[in-house]
């Protein structure tokens, strides 16, 4: 595969050195390739098919029929479309090759993979066919790039073009013009842009056969010609496909692109072929995944939310578990201790026959503490340490604990722990009176207490963790609620005691009964 | 005399040399250790008379304990005031709450925001959740309300595991206070006996002030 070597917009084959100097000339608006791998489903079956005489069919059918042909099985005459019976007819050399979903998901990993590395930003227009967005890189880095697709692409055997524009169109048409001209990267100059399009035959606009035929009885036999008709004279005579064709080839028809969707770059998978996964080598393998994953998403300018883990025990059992993270992250400490944490605590039912990773990915969080903001030091260290000590003492004991919105003593809930302080530190109370008296504290159940009542007043207690006589009594303290509720209602009487030499304690009416319900301190 | 002796004999000769040279900078690892105790670094508890039985506050890195017996002591008081301190100064505190005695409405709502609570029901179930928080450098606050759990010695827990937590929090600079009823067997560098008993008056006092009064004072 040769390099265009045209004017001021050729890239050397020899290198890009040479041609820095000429591509920071005059190309400021330059902002996209196309990264263009034809006959996809051919090469994501058989690589380095230039010289070789390859079909692949569809047999599906009861007609088997040519799907793709390489070029040398195209200079037999074999064109899509045709019975297989008579490709092999025309060509005896003729090798069949048969789609294959696998390959052609594998071809097209690569490509995004080498895609990201390029750029953040790309769209997959078609299989096979990458639009990349390079305003997210220096005019001057942008042969450097082709170049390193063109390494990775040709080093895998992937016959390839790439073509540069300003408009997502005029790249593709670059890229139709590179494989016409035999360049692996063809570069749609702006500033050269009439010139350089006269030279490409019709057919790389990509029309229809009738449009093609019409504009060639006008003598119009080049895009450059055409993109120097009257835009108006085009439409009146030439309708809608003519107009498209116009804004194209003169740079007027921008699109937004389509992100690619990457999922299936982050997921990785490793399968032990002798069944020999022990603890420390699942480790190893889940860490060395766990790197490949986050350079890509990494690449992608986004972050990880959530991991998750699929092991595959012998007999083909599995276990999943997803790991959801406090914040997106790209640090592969944590989340290697994240998921090897959990899998030191993992019964291992069997053998592991298999370990998947996938990554769900998110936007990274752009957000800054204040300067004098303060909350969690690490968030996933805290998630950790959260889902350990859910592990330990139950989910329902862990939290940060809140009043509710009632009336009734002892009404709370927990919530998660912020991770960042709402309101400032420091200064003074933000809300409510000031808090009075030692706080109280429940026993873990009410503990039933004997009291002897003088003058309605409690005088002796006498309870498990209380007896003495009762040196001084605040009540009786009644409170309801929900009394329009027959199944939520509830009642309370109570008094505050001090007890010699104990304390305070909180005396509850319970029936007929009363017991100690806790003491303040 | 054989190569090991006189190898042995050089090595001293060098030792000695080196003494006479640097002289009185060369230290043992135990002056080290010595002189590392009386670089602590303290944590104000929010709490005037605390701070001057502690020689400054909390100790970072120690672990501190408070006796107050089962109930009152004013236990509960200490307790709220290094809540309110925690979140004065931003820093997250841990309670690991043994029995379930802590009571929600009995704290300012702004001082739970850096608070997570660990309800336990035993001892032992709160030393290994404290195991699990001392490692984490998120809480700068490690609290253990044990003054439910029985206190014979520490309740069933190991003499081991309080020194590993000990070992944890020196660690990391964090700072474990253990409420208790009684002798936990905690390796605890400072005990404070809390001894206020409260009175039936001090429902009608403002919390600050009842903080202002001494309630204990160090022990040991």
């Amino acid at each position: 595969m040769s390099v265009g070597t045209k004017r001021n917009w050729a890239v050397s084959s020899r290198g890009a050195a040479g041609l820095v100097g000429e591509t920071t000339r005059g190309t400021g608006s330059l902002a996209y390739a196309v990264l263009w791998c034809p006959d996809f489903r051919l090469q994501s079956v058989v690589r380095r098919v230039e010289e070789r005489h390859v079909v692949l069919v569809d047999d599906a059918k009861r007609r088997s029929v040519v799907l793709e042909r390489s070029a040398a099985a195209a200079r037999y005459g074999i064109e899509p479309g045709l019975g297989t019976v008579q490709a092999l007819a025309r060509c005896p050399r003729l090798e069949v090759q048969r789609p294959s979903a696998d390959a052609e998901m594998a071809t097209s990993r690569l490509l995004l993979e080498t895609a990201l590395e390029w750029v953040p930003g790309f769209e997959e227009s078609e299989p096979g066919l990458l639009t990349l967005d390079l305003s997210t890189q220096r005019e001057i880095d942008w042969v450097p790039g082709a170049e390193a697709v063109r390494c990775r692409l040709g080093a895998a055997g992937l016959e390839h073009w790439i073509g540069l524009g300003e408009t997502p169109s005029l790249a593709r048409i670059a890229a139709l013009a590179a494989r016409h001209r035999g360049e692996s990267v063809w570069w749609l100059v702006p500033s050269d842009r009439a010139a350089l399009l006269d030279e490409l035959p019709l057919q790389l606009g990509e029309i229809s056969a009738d449009l093609r035929e019409r504009l060639q009885l006008w003598g119009i036999g080049t895009l450059g010609q055409y993109a120097r008709l009257d835009r108006a004279a085009v439409a009146a005579r030439l309708g809608a496909e003519g107009v498209a064709l116009w804004l194209r080839l003169t740079g007027r028809l921008v699109r937004p692109l389509q992100p690619a969707r990457l999922e299936q770059l982050f997921v990785e998978q490793r399968e032990f072929e002798y069944e020999e996964a022990r603890q420390e080598v699942l480790a190893l393998v889940v860490r060395e995944l766990l790197g490949v994953l986050l350079g890509r998403v990494e690449r992608s300018g986004r972050a990880v939310g959530a991991v998750h883990l699929i092991l595959t025990w012998t007999g083909g059992e599995r276990y999943a578990r997803r790991f959801a993270l406090p914040e997106p992250t790209l640090d592969e400490e944590s989340l290697d201790r994240l998921i090897n944490g959990h899998l030191g605590l993992l019964e291992m039912r069997g053998r592991v026959t298999a370990v998947l990773l996938r990554c769900e990915v998110v936007e990274r969080v752009a957000s800054q503490r204040t300067l004098f903001g303060k909350g969690l030091q690490d968030a996933d260290r805290y998630a950790e340490t959260l889902a350990r000590l859910r592990r330990l003492v139950g989910a329902e004991r862990v939290g940060s604990p809140r009043p509710v919105d009632s009336h009734h003593p002892g009404r709370s809930e927990l919530v998660s722990l912020q991770p960042e302080l709402r309101s400032g530190v420091g200064g003074e109370r933000r809300r409510g009176p000031a808090l009075s008296g030692p706080p109280f504290f429940r026993f873990p159940a009410p503990v039933s207490a004997e009291v002897r009542w003088a003058g309605g007043q409690p005088v002796v207690i006498s309870s498990s963790p209380v007896s003495g006589g009762v040196i001084a009594a605040s009540g009786p303290w009644l409170s309801q609620g929900q009394w329009w509720d027959q199944k939520q209602r509830w009642q309370r009487i109570e008094w505050d005691i001090e007890v010699d030499r104990h304390g305070l304690f909180r005396l509850l009416q319970r029936g007929a009964d009363w017991c100690l319900e806790g003491w303040y301190g | 005399m054989s190569v090991d002796s006189v190898d042995s004999l050089e090595k001293t000769a060098k030792l000695l040399a080196l003494r006479q040279q640097w002289g009185s900078k060369i230290t043992s690892g135990a002056a080290l250790l010595e002189a590392r105790e009386s670089l602590e670094v303290h944590w104000s508890s929010g709490l005037d008379w605390l701070d001057a039985e502690l020689g400054g506050g909390l100790a970072k890195g120690r672990v501190t304990e408070m006796i107050a017996g089962k109930q009152s002591g004013g236990a509960g008081l200490v307790l709220a005031a290094l809540l309110a301190q925690a979140r004065q100064t931003g820093s997250y505190a841990l309670l690991c709450d043994v029995g379930g005695s802590f009571s929600v409405e009995s704290f300012a709502d702004e001082d739970l925001e850096t608070l997570l609570w660990v309800g336990c029901r035993t001892l032992d179930e709160a030393v290994a959740a404290l195991d699990v928080a001392t490692r984490d450098e998120n809480f700068s606050l490690l609290l253990l309300d044990g003054r439910g759990a029985v206190t014979d010695r520490g309740g069933g827990v190991r003499t081991a595991l309080w020194q590993r937590l000990a070992q944890q929090v020196r660690e990391r600079g964090s700072m474990l206070v253990v409420f208790s009823g009684g002798d936990l067997g905690i390796p605890a560098k400072s005990r404070v006996v809390l001894e206020r008993l409260p009175r039936l008056e001090d429902f009608g006092r403002e919390r600050r002030d009842l903080l202002n009064e001494p309630m204990g004072r160090r022990r040991g």
